[in-house]
């Protein structure tokens, strides 16, 4: 077994993860309609709900601490206006969650570095949403070539829910 | 689920991964909804996230092997053990999760050390009171860094036996006990000691009495050497556990059994080892028998009748059991029951086994030590009501101790005053 990572280092890495969570969700926060204080206000009580239900509770509840910001990201996301730069803000903001949710502090050291290719999928599906909605004229058009690629990708989801098998792979034949 | 994995390795998907699908589901609503595109930018990786960690991770249950056992002395439960995987599989993300016996309690949370290839865990629990708990092995199950798929690993290594009860019970299996086969047979035991057929000389150590020193060796070689003695094959001895339940309640009456399992335990296994016959039968409604016999297979045998024992909750009379001893073991066995003499359904029992020819020692786990501190009471008052509890316990015992000795086991972490009363057959009275 090696050594695990000095607990120092894995400190380190998740105050840096909770700081770019806090960072997308503010400037997500703050380029919505909500009044500017108000957006900064559910911002801060989402994040610090979630990380304060995080820290208390046990691990099984986990599901529950996540709650609180994704209400706020709801919310905040709910009153953005449609431009790029908000349309990228939010889909940050909820990468930016997916790797806090890595960094626990509960399990093994560097969740965040183990967590980096399934992240990157993710991220790349924004990006190409990203850039293929710049080039898509504005307006009610974008909204629904969006829409009907989530819905797609929800009736994906769904077929895989109930058919897990599909991923198992199956073991090499023996002689 | 690939054909050679085991039942309930395919991959699920973790509560955390339904509460992100389903917001994203609620964000698409709200973006079709609204004609805004924000929300189904953030929905977008919600979505995406699950199906990717399911895509990264192991596409078949992980092989690992258990490793596991149990160490301490007395009431310190340490259980180390380690689970391995095959050379090519990383354990980083393998998580476990225990089931703590009942009778056991936590005394500092499990450590668990990572790595690549394995996973060691030292877990520190605790036995206010001897016990024959069976520790199951941890779950083990691999989960995606981020927490949102899981997938059990194969092979979950084997149930753990904790057995925890007073060391003095050791040195039981030197006690001289009675039989009840007209031809015990040849079977002799394994033990060399001062009385029995000739087994050779040795010299003699300080410890050594002075009738065992053999003269004429010690005249022919110049030095003081001993005789030694190949023990004989020790008797029969029949364990008799009281179930019944009592006016304590069943809280307390489970404990006390708890103990009573680990002592009987403890006894079976010293008299086992010297090739005594050993029976075992449990009273509750009924008698639950496991005639005599001695040998390894026997021993097994009755160390899961010990094991499955429970407490009853429909206590049968006391003659029934005496009526019923017979007809699995011959009178005159040398009969231990180990019966928290509560009441005096269960002091009759001692009585009508003496009437049957059963001589009888009785062990009594003493439910005294379990009430300290359960009753609203000041210290002063709380003294007072122990030292009361404590003259009617000796009362009772006292009459009881008329038709046999009675051992009032009080400390449950010794049992010498037992061992001593076992040893000395002039102190245990026939019947």
């Amino acid at each position: 077994m090696s050594a695990p990572p000095a607990p120092g280092a894995s400190r380190r890495w998740s105050l840096v993860v909770l700081g770019v969570l806090a960072g997308a969700t503010v400037l997500f926060a703050s380029a919505s309609d909500l009044p500017e204080h108000l957006g900064y206000l559910v911002a801060a009580l989402g994040l610090g709900a979630s990380v304060a239900l995080r820290a208390d509770a046990p691990r099984t509840s986990a599901a529950g601490a996540v709650v609180p910001i994704l209400a706020a990201l709801t919310v905040i996301a709910a009153t953005a206006p449609s431009s790029a730069g908000t349309d990228l803000f939010g889909g940050v903001a909820a990468i930016a969650l997916l790797a806090w949710l890595a960094e626990d502090r509960r399990r093994a050291p560097g969740g965040l570095v183990r967590a980096a290719p399934s992240l990157l999928v993710v991220f790349v599906a924004l990006g190409i949403a990203w850039t293929s909605a710049l080039f898509l004229p504005t307006g009610s058009a974008r909204i629904g070539f969006g829409a009907a690629l989530l819905v797609l990708v929800t009736i994906l989801v769904a077929y895989l829910l109930g058919r897990t098998d599909l991923i198992d792979a199956e073991p090499p034949a023996t002689a | 689920m690939s054909a050679g994995d085991p039942p309930g390795s395919s991959l699920r998907w973790t509560p955390l991964s339904y509460v992100l699908l389903g917001s994203a589901v609620l964000l698409l609503l709200v973006g079709v909804t609204l004609r805004a595109a924000a929300p189904i930018f953030v929905a977008l990786p919600l979505f995406v996230a699950p199906i990717a960690a399911a895509l990264s991770g192991p596409r078949r249950a992980l092989p690992a092997q258990l490793v596991w056992e149990a160490r301490g002395a007395e009431s310190e439960v340490t259980i180390r053990g380690i689970v391995r995987g095959d050379a090519v599989s990383d354990l980083t993300d393998v998580e476990l999760t225990f089931s703590r016996p009942p009778d056991l309690t936590e005394a500092a949370p499990p450590s668990v050390e990572r790595g690549r290839g394995a996973v060691g865990f030292v877990l520190h629990w605790r036995a206010p009171y001897p016990t024959i708990a069976v520790a199951e092995p941890p779950e083990i199950v691999w989960r995606d860094p981020v927490g949102l798929v899981e997938r059990s690993v194969k092979g979950r290594g084997v149930p753990l036996p904790i057995e925890r009860f007073p060391p003095e019970l050791l040195r039981l299996g030197a006690a001289r006990l009675d039989r009840v086969l007209a031809l015990p047979g040849e079977t002799r035991s394994r033990r060399v000691g001062s009385a029995g057929e000739f087994y050779g000389i040795r010299e003699a150590s300080p410890t050594d009495p002075p009738r065992r020193i053999n003269w004429r060796a010690t005249a022919r070689r110049g030095r003081l050497l001993v005789n030694e003695f190949e023990l004989d094959r020790t008797g029969d001895v029949l364990l008799l556990l009281d179930v019944r339940s009592t006016r304590l309640g069943r809280g307390t009456d489970e404990i006390l059994l708890g103990a009573a399992r680990a002592a009987a335990i403890g006894i079976a296994a010293a008299f086992a080892r010297e090739k005594a016959r050993v029976g075992y039968a449990s009273f509750g409604e009924f008698v639950d028998p496991v005639p005599l016999a001695s040998g390894r297979g026997h021993r097994l045998r009755v160390q899961e009748a010990i094991r499955a024992t429970r407490c009853s909750s429909v206590a049968g009379p006391s003659e029934r059991c005496a009526a019923t001893l017979p007809r699995f073991f011959p009178p005159g066995v040398t009969t231990i029951l180990i019966s928290s003499l509560t009441g005096d359904a269960s002091a009759d029992l001692v009585v009508y086994l003496r009437r049957r020819g059963y001589p009888t020692v009785v062990l009594s786990p003493s439910p005294a030590p379990l009430l300290v501190g359960d009753r609203p009471l000041a210290a002063a008052d709380e003294r007072l009501a122990q030292r009361l509890e404590r003259l009617v316990r000796r009362q009772h015992l006292a009459r009881v101790w008329v038709h046999a000795p009675v051992v009032d086991w009080e400390d449950f972490w010794s049992l010498g005053g037992f061992v001593r009363l076992m040893r000395e057959p002039g102190r245990r009275r026939s019947v």
